[in-house]
């Protein structure tokens, strides 16, 4: 579990050419799977705050994500060392833009997979057991949606279609150097007497979604997290 | 380990100082710069060009000639206004702190058709009924219905009781002169409660692209049945002053078998304005959309009516407002 604050700038061409930027507040909740030969993780994160462009006009955004991290350690140890897997990201932005009255909703959604790597450090200072992990992503290939040319809704909706026909005709495919998710994180984790853990991340991601109004935005947080072992 | 730290340390400066390179920087803000950006957003999502026949290039070469990057912000904004002006359309608009620009002709060269004071005086006179926005009282046995702004919400209380009430008289009138629109969930509530059937109003499309043939497909407009609905006659009063989710809910009514529409046709605003903002903050806002009736007639033109009546200025003189006369008669006519 964690907490903590985003500093958030972002693009939508949709809305604006001006550049919203502001702070957010962000929690996220995961769960670590350690098999023999690989660990999996599995995280949601939920950010929210208000953002403004330089003259002052805001937009109020919010961000949901779910990730799915596996590393795979068959010949190395688990406990340090580099770690290569894959990962598949979800991510879901809402936001509504507070100067326009009509169109004023837009979101953007993708789902898309591609490489990690972490690095584990585990050293003791002061009789003291730490664990600094590093690890970056970056998603390749997959699936969009995300509003269309006005408004919210994507290109080639049609109301009057069904849900499933809607997703076929609205889907876009999310392209590697065209469609781009990169994410960094640096983590330092306190080992607990209890086995638990508190740790402190910086990370950062940075998403560009291509098409005829694109979408930038580079996220940097800082967490508070505490690691709980179940079992 | 040290050596990590400082890797580390190197990659947090690189990461918190890189939003300028991954992101593509603000536009300009000087004032061909600003100019540049209104007229393009304008030249790609703009629904109307066309049907306007607006030879938008050549009102960039007249009023980009008059703008230079040492002119203040009231003489840019001049120059703006004057270039949205020529849109002859009354969803555009440039807001900035000092003032907004707007194009109101589409009712500023035509008859008002309406006298609140009248209205006031001599119809609701001093015991009307106040149901949510809605002012309504009987004049003989017919319930007229005052509407001054679809930015009201018509609550659904409101409105029963105004149908309740109606359903004892011999038919209904529904003013909306002077109306300049607002919400159109309003305007699709208060149809709603004259039809038991879904009725097909009209078929609208938006600009999805920046060539100015670039709309979606036509979609259809219809308004659902309503609850408890009042079938007798209906008669809607607009004038030019009915405009924007005004003239919609004068079309959604003009499909309906027992609605007349009398006064002067609507204003116009059939096309749902889009929202844009300069480098220096200044709003503006333009149509994006189309819409027709079944005819195929665009409404941004007007929603005509089925019988043209100007107020008469021998019967304001008096005290009367003809038009609801015309409308009484009508109603008489038809019961």
């Amino acid at each position: 579990m964690s907490t903590g604050i985003q500093s958030f700038a972002g693009k939508d061409e949709g809305f604006s050419l001006l550049n919203y930027k502001g702070n957010k507040s962000t929690s996220s909740v995961g769960f670590v799977l350690g098999k023999k030969h690989k660990t999996q993780w599995f995280q949601g994160d939920f950010s929210y705050g208000v953002l403004a462009n330089q003259p002052g006009g805001t937009m109020n955004e919010m961000g949901i994500n779910f990730t799915n991290y596996t590393f795979y350690h068959k010949v190395k140890p688990a406990s340090h060392g580099f770690q290569w897997g894959w990962s598949n990201k979800n991510t879901m932005h809402i936001r509504r833009h507070n100067q326009f009255s009509n169109y004023s909703f837009r979101y953007d959604y993708f789902s898309a997979l591609g490489p990690v790597a972490r690095h584990l450090l585990p050293f003791e200072w002061k009789k003291k057991s730490f664990l600094w992990q590093s690890m970056a992503n970056w998603q390749l290939l997959g699936i969009q949606i995300k509003s269309g040319y006005i408004g919210a809704e994507p290109e080639n909706y049609q109301a009057d279609n069904s849900l499933v026909n809607n997703f076929f005709s609205t889907v876009q495919p999310f392209i590697p150097l065209s469609d781009l998710d990169l994410g960094f994180s640096s983590t330092l984790y306190w080992k607990l007497p209890t086995n638990n853990s508190l740790g402190l991340r910086y990370q950062v991601n940075y998403t560009k979604l291509s098409g005829i109004k694109k979408v930038y935005r580079l996220d940097q947080s800082v967490d508070l997290i505490l690691n709980v072992r179940l079992w | 380990m040290v050596n990590k730290i400082k890797l580390c340390l190197i990659a947090l400066l690189f990461f918190t100082s890189c939003d300028p390179w991954v992101i593509p920087d603000d536009p300009k803000t000087e004032p061909l710069a600003i100019f540049d950006r209104l007229w393009e957003d304008v030249n790609e999502r703009y629904s109307f060009f066309q049907h306007k026949q607006i030879d938008w290039q050549k009102i960039r070469t007249t009023y980009r000639a008059k703008v230079n990057n040492n002119m203040g912000s009231k003489s840019l904004f001049d120059v703006l206004a004057n270039m949205l002006f020529e849109l002859k359309d009354g969803h555009v608009n440039l807001a900035t702190g000092f003032d907004n620009s707007r194009n109101w002709e589409w009712y500023q060269d035509y008859p008002d058709n309406y006298d609140q004071n009248i209205i006031d005086e001599n119809y609701l006179r001093r015991d009307f009924w106040i149901s949510g926005p809605l002012k309504h009282q009987f004049i003989n046995d017919v319930l007229y219905v005052n509407y001054r702004s679809f930015s009201q919400k018509i609550a659904k209380g409101n409105l029963q009781v105004v149908l309740e009430r109606a359903k004892l008289g011999r038919g209904i009138i529904i003013d909306v002169r002077n109306n300049g629109g607002g919400n159109l969930g309003n305007a699709y509530t208060l149809a709603s409660a004259f039809t038991d059937s879904e009725v097909l109003i009209a078929r609208e499309r938006i600009k999805n692209g920046i060539g100015m043939d670039d709309f979606s497909s036509w979609e259809d407009m219809s308004i659902s049945a309503g609850e408890n609905v009042y079938s007798g006659p209906v008669v809607v009063l607009t004038n030019r002053r009915s405009y924007s989710a005004t003239t919609f809910f004068a079309q959604m009514m003009k499909k309906l078998p027992q609605v007349t529409i009398i006064g002067d046709q609507t204003g116009g605003g059939g096309g749902i304005p889009v929202f844009g903002e300069l480098p220096n903050g200044w709003t503006y806002r333009f149509s994006g959309t189309q819409t027709i009736d079944l005819d195929g007639r665009q409404i941004e033109d007007g929603v005509l009516v089925d019988v043209r009546i100007d107020l008469n200025p021998i019967s304001t003189a008096k005290g009367e407002d003809n038009i609801i006369t015309t409308a009484l008669r009508v109603l008489m006519e038809n019961n």
